[in-house]
């Protein structure tokens, strides 16, 4: 669903829990007459359900969108192996195939990029605009964060995960 | 990280106890107290969770030793205080008991095959690491015969290369040159500043490969950090020079170095990626 030039995208789990609430609401208000007399409150809350995720999904895409052309213009190409701790804050471009790909379903992706070099972790708090599969080869911007924000091993906060053609792996990719 | 720097992965025996001790005190807390309630004597079923209580904390402390840390197992003793510090019936009492023991156990087995062995030496940021120390003694020769100032800058550019500022690296490393100069004893040094500073400059353009660049020459092999005794392919050939020449620069910058060593500690995980054996 587009709001704007913003693609946004709800997480099966928000669907989920829309569906299983708004069952229970409709059994319970089909035999309790308490529940029918509430579902003037109800209601609007079981939509809030949908609207809420949705509208932070509008708000964190809108943020990314815009942040991209900024990381685009500052970010440093790198191999992934010399991505430590001394670089926690820099903001980087990383070229690699996907090895893995997590919590997709929850709308805060978890891959792992590797290049011929290292393998890395890139994390992303929301979905990006391109289905990212497991092989894919992709260019990540992002910057270098701690894993648990203040301590753990360097991984990417990323901005923007896009697929790259197979055959520009060809060009010269170190 | 070297095999040397990873310790024998079967773990002491202290941690086997503690981790034994994760689901039998889990669970045997809630049996205990189901048999003690049998017996007639009455009190709090939540009492009986003491059990998944000690047992969430033990395996904080083993997710706490790990090299890796696993936030879900650190957390866990948050999550026992929450669910038992409210009194409840019975029944759903044991049944939460239960669960949470049950899941304390899958936490265990998920910590050991996912998060390393206990017995992996956690960093110490304040003492340099065995294979860096290792190699940093077999090119200490080297550091001996260098002229004033030299492993200072070598520190330096090390640090700079580890930080991402490739350009800056790459323009220390060519003054390190000029400074250098025909020094006697100094030759691998000199490569090492001239190998970086050509892969640094390049680095800060684009990451393509070169057609030719620089290397070290067989004469320098037992100074690397990373011989080559099987023909590797041209990228990685490429990329383990470059890890040779910032390794020996860190080692030379190690040697002498007084005041400059906490910096160079800091940037010691960088070092240590750069082995390739």
């Amino acid at each position: 669903m587009k709001i704007g030039k913003v693609d946004v995208k709800i997480s099966i789990l928000v669907i989920a829990v829309f569906v299983f609430f708004a069952l229970l609401v409709v059994v319970s208000s089909f035999y309790s007459p308490d529940v029918r007399s509430q579902l003037y409150w109800m209601l609007p809350a079981l939509v809030l359900l949908l609207v809420m995720p949705m509208a932070l999904n509008y708000l964190s895409r809108k943020e990314y969108a815009e942040l991209e052309p900024v990381y685009e213009r500052e970010a440093r190409p790198v191999r992934i192996r010399m991505i430590n701790e001394s670089m926690i804050g820099k903001i980087v471009k990383i070229e690699g195939v996907v090895e893995s790909v997590r919590f997709q379903f929850l709308n805060r992706p978890q891959f792992i990029v590797a290049d011929r070099t290292g393998e890395i972790p890139v994390k992303m708090f929301t979905n990006p605009p391109e289905d990212i599969r497991k092989d894919d080869l992709v260019e990540v911007l992002g910057s270098v964060i701690r894993r648990y924000m203040v301590v753990g091993d360097p991984v990417v906060n990323c901005v923007s995960i896009r697929r790259r053609d197979k055959d520009a792996r060809s060009g010269g990719k170190s | 990280m070297s095999g040397a720097d990873t310790a024998v992965r079967s773990g002491s025996a202290g941690t086997i106890l503690l981790e034994l001790l994760v689901p039998v005190l889990s669970f045997g807390g809630t049996l205990a107290g189901i048999f003690i309630r049998g017996l007639g004597f009455q009190f709090g079923i939540q009492y009986a969770a003491i059990g998944s209580v000690l047992g969430s904390c033990i395996l904080a402390y083993l997710a706490w030793i790990r090299q890796k840390k696993d936030i879900v197992s650190l957390t866990t003793p948050i999550y026992a205080f929450i669910f038992f510090v409210v009194p409840s019936d019975f029944l759903p009492g044991i049944v939460l008991q239960l669960l949470f023991a049950a899941g304390l156990t899958v936490l265990l087995v998920r910590l050991k095959y996912r998060f390393g062995a206990s017995d992996e030496p956690v960093p110490d940021a304040t003492v340099l690491s065995e294979s860096l120390r290792t190699y940093a003694e077999r090119v200490r020769g080297l550091s001996s015969s260098l002229p004033p100032g030299s492993a200072e800058r070598a520190g330096e550019v090390f640090i700079r290369f580890a930080r991402g500022d490739y350009g800056d690296a790459s323009r220390e490393a060519d003054l390190a040159v000029q400074l250098l100069g025909p020094a006697g004893g100094a030759e691998p040094l000199v490569r090492a500043f001239s190998i970086v500073s050509e892969q640094a400059a390049q680095m800060e353009q684009s990451l393509h490969l070169p057609e030719r660049y620089l290397k070290f020459g067989p004469e320098y092999s037992s100074l690397l950090a990373n011989p080559d005794p099987v023909p590797r392919e041209e990228e990685e050939e490429y990329h383990t020079t470059l890890y040779n020449a910032l390794l020996l620069l860190y080692a030379a910058a190690w040697n002498r170095a007084g005041a400059d060593r906490d910096r160079l500690l800091a940037c010691q995980d960088f070092a240590l990626k750069l082995f390739t054996q």
